[in-house]
């Protein structure tokens, strides 16, 4: 049995924007709590790029160091956060259709087992539901109509 | 104290407005490409071989290089850029330097660039840094074996302190480029991410040192204000480092918000704050304490908002603008200009490599040929950004009377008292500095305003801003030719005078 439990979700909209827009959203570090309701606070001060860290202050909660572990210009980037009970990581992709864009959230949590239980009923819900309204709040900045 | 020409630049106080202005609106653009309005060829390799003559023996000109891509989007960038990301899978920055290198050599073979002299060399964007090393020298090798290159050129490396390494930064200071070009903006976190910059608040500093800690001194920045969020002691802290990295050029932007752009969606929804308005006393006050404290450091503002120490004024601006030579300029959206005709590459790059690979030119975006008079409009338009125009040295150029061609014009600039008359030259007044772009219009083509056609061509790039100001009526910007002042936006409409000539 494994020592680690894991719990993904994911959304997607189809968004009329630019993907320089969309990228330029995601990279203003400082700004995403313009986007992402569990954030309270962000500071970044190096260059948004794979392996740089920043402080991040989830809604109600403590300031926690988290790590941009991929970033493709124009495409996609991922983060990730490590707590004492496991690893949280978010994945955020785009892809060109035509003259709209797949704009895709998926947040991935590998959580110890022993802390599992508490996971799934006081954080895991809040995250869940907080994917698609990601999405939705990216889509309804960036959006030409 | 520093004069230029007949301005001295601490009395540049558009803050102390009076209750009248000379225009109804005021243009911001820093700088006018002109004419504005393009049009589109289908068949841009026929369009060359019926329009230009490439055999024809060579002069003087300039080489402009575009490198289409950026690492991110400012916010409120107008202009063409393509986003690249730093693993570059699928090749696209070899594959877009292979093609350049192919433009370079083709026009290289003409017989006009064969035998012309090659001045200045500029490679601009987009991000001209974002180049690997390899691929940089690539280029600047191609520019060398492929032009008879003058011995005092002057060659920018234009980009972002973001894309220098050790390995680059050696490169550039052992190799031709002479001179690097850096877009700060800002020294300050706070406003970086808000604009969107692609560095960070550090990078400019450290990069600018590195350079000058190896003997490499020839290094311009842009600085902006009034961008959201900015204050005056934000400013001033940006103003201080400038002092202390003691570079020999740097240039003022105004922020603008342009329609099209993130910034602007951001600022409509309430993510983002508003920038001040331009006319209001802070932005007024970021303006007079840059001048000031460039004053105080021993810079002159040689052209508006162009601050060098003596000696290292911008001499591709000089070459294109003050003598007014041929302009190169390879890369998609990018703009050439010589024979009288002013023409573009699309910016459509997978389509510019494909032709290049085929040995052929993509240019898609052209005027027509523009007569004597548009091209004497053409060189006052960017001649004044010098503040004068000599007229001895017009006559020249044109074998024609500055006064005698421009007699309309002048006698509506003189009763505004945007520009004094003298024995040699025509001068902007202090007046005149401060609505320059306003008193640059006044020299527009009667045949270029209301040009809304130009806004449906594809491809613009740097042009697009230029040809929404074309877009408007002339009374938009210039007002009624027989009124010399308006209302200023908040003072009391001022009573009819016996002259009839207020509103």
């Amino acid at each position: 049995m494994s020592e680690i439990q894991r719990f993904r979700a994911a959304s997607t909209v189809t968004v009329s924007a630019m993907a320089h827009d969309i990228w330029a959203v995601w990279v203003d570090v400082n700004a995403w709590s313009n986007w992402n309701d569990g954030v309270e606070h962000t500071e970044m001060r190096e260059n948004f790029k794979a392996g740089t860290v920043f402080l991040l202050t989830p809604r109600g909660g403590k300031p926690v160091q988290t790590t941009i572990t991929t970033a493709t210009q124009g495409e996609e980037f991922s983060d990730e956060t490590r707590f004492p009970f496991g690893v949280l990581q978010n994945r955020h992709r785009m892809t060109a259709i035509d003259d709209r864009v797949l704009l895709t959230h998926e947040v991935e949590a590998q959580i110890d087992r022993a802390a599992a239980r508490t996971f799934a009923t006081e954080v895991w819900p809040g995250l869940q539901n907080g994917v698609a309204t990601t999405v939705a709040n990216i889509a309804d900045i960036v959006s030409d109509e | 104290m520093t004069v230029v020409g007949n301005v001295n630049p601490s009395d540049v106080k558009s803050g102390d407005r009076k209750l009248d202005d000379p225009y109804p609106n005021k243009c911001y653009l820093p700088f006018i490409l002109y004419p504005p309005g393009m049009h589109r060829v289908d068949d841009g390799q026929a369009w060359l071989a019926d329009h230009i003559d490439l055999q024809q023996t060579g002069g003087d000109f300039t080489l402009y290089i575009g490198i289409p891509f950026c690492r991110t989007r400012c916010k409120s960038c107008p202009y063409f850029a393509r986003l690249l990301s730093e693993n570059d899978s699928k090749g696209r920055e070899e594959a877009y330097v292979d093609a350049l290198i192919k433009d370079i050599r083709r026009w290289g073979a003409t017989n006009k660039f064969a035998t012309g002299l090659l001045r200045n060399v500029y490679i601009g964007g987009g991000t001209g840094s974002i180049l690997k090393t390899r691929n940089l020298k690539r280029i600047v090798d191609t520019v060398f074996d492929t032009f008879k290159v003058s011995d005092d050129y002057e060659f920018t490396l234009e980009g972002n302190a973001r894309d220098y390494d050790a390995e680059k930064i050696d490169y550039v200071v052992a190799s031709q480029i002479n001179r690097i070009s850096l877009g700060v903006q800002s020294f300050q976190p706070e406003l970086l991410g808000i604009i969107g910059s692609p560095h960070a608040a550090t990078d400019s500093a450290r990069i600018i040192r590195e350079f000058q800690a190896r003997g490499f001194r020839n290094i311009q920045l842009d600085l902006m204000y009034n961008m959201p969020g900015h204050t005056l002691d934000i400013w001033r802290r940006d103003l201080e480092t400038l002092a202390a990295l003691n570079v020999p050029h740097f240039t003022i932007y105004l922020y603008r918000i342009h329609k099209e752009t993130i910034q602007n969606k951001l600022i409509l929804k309430g993510k983002v704050e508003a920038p001040k308005d331009p006319e209001g006393p802070m932005v007024k006050a970021m303006y007079r304490e840059a001048v000031e404290i460039a004053e105080q450091m021993g810079y002159s503002m040689y052209m508006v908002d162009h601050f060098c120490k003596p000696g290292y004024e911008n001499m591709y601006n000089h070459w294109n603008w003050k003598v007014y030579i041929d302009t190169l300029a390879v890369g998609p959206g990018s703009y050439s200009y010589f024979d009288g005709y002013r023409f573009g590459t699309e910016t459509d790059v997978e389509k510019y490599v494909e032709l290049a690979a085929e040995d052929k030119p993509l240019i898609s975006t052209v005027t027509d040929k523009l007569s004597p008079r548009v091209q004497r409009e053409r060189y006052v338009v960017f001649a004044l950004l010098y503040y004068e125009i000599e007229y001895a040295f017009y006559e020249n150029k044109f074998g024609t009377s500055f006064r005698e061609d421009f007699a309309e014009e002048l006698e509506r600039l003189q009763r505004k008292g945007l520009v004094e008359l003298l024995d040699d030259r025509m001068r902007l007044t202090k007046l005149g500095l401060i609505w320059h772009t306003n008193v640059i219009l006044e020299f527009f083509n009667p045949a270029f305003w209301n040009d809304t056609g130009s806004l449906e061509q594809p491809n613009w790039s740097l042009n697009g801003v230029m040809v929404e100001v074309g877009a408007h009526s002339r009374e938009h910007w210039l007002g009624d030719q027989n009124v010399t002042f308006f209302p200023a936006p908040g003072s009391t409409p001022p009573q009819l005078t016996d002259a009839g000539d207020h509103v």
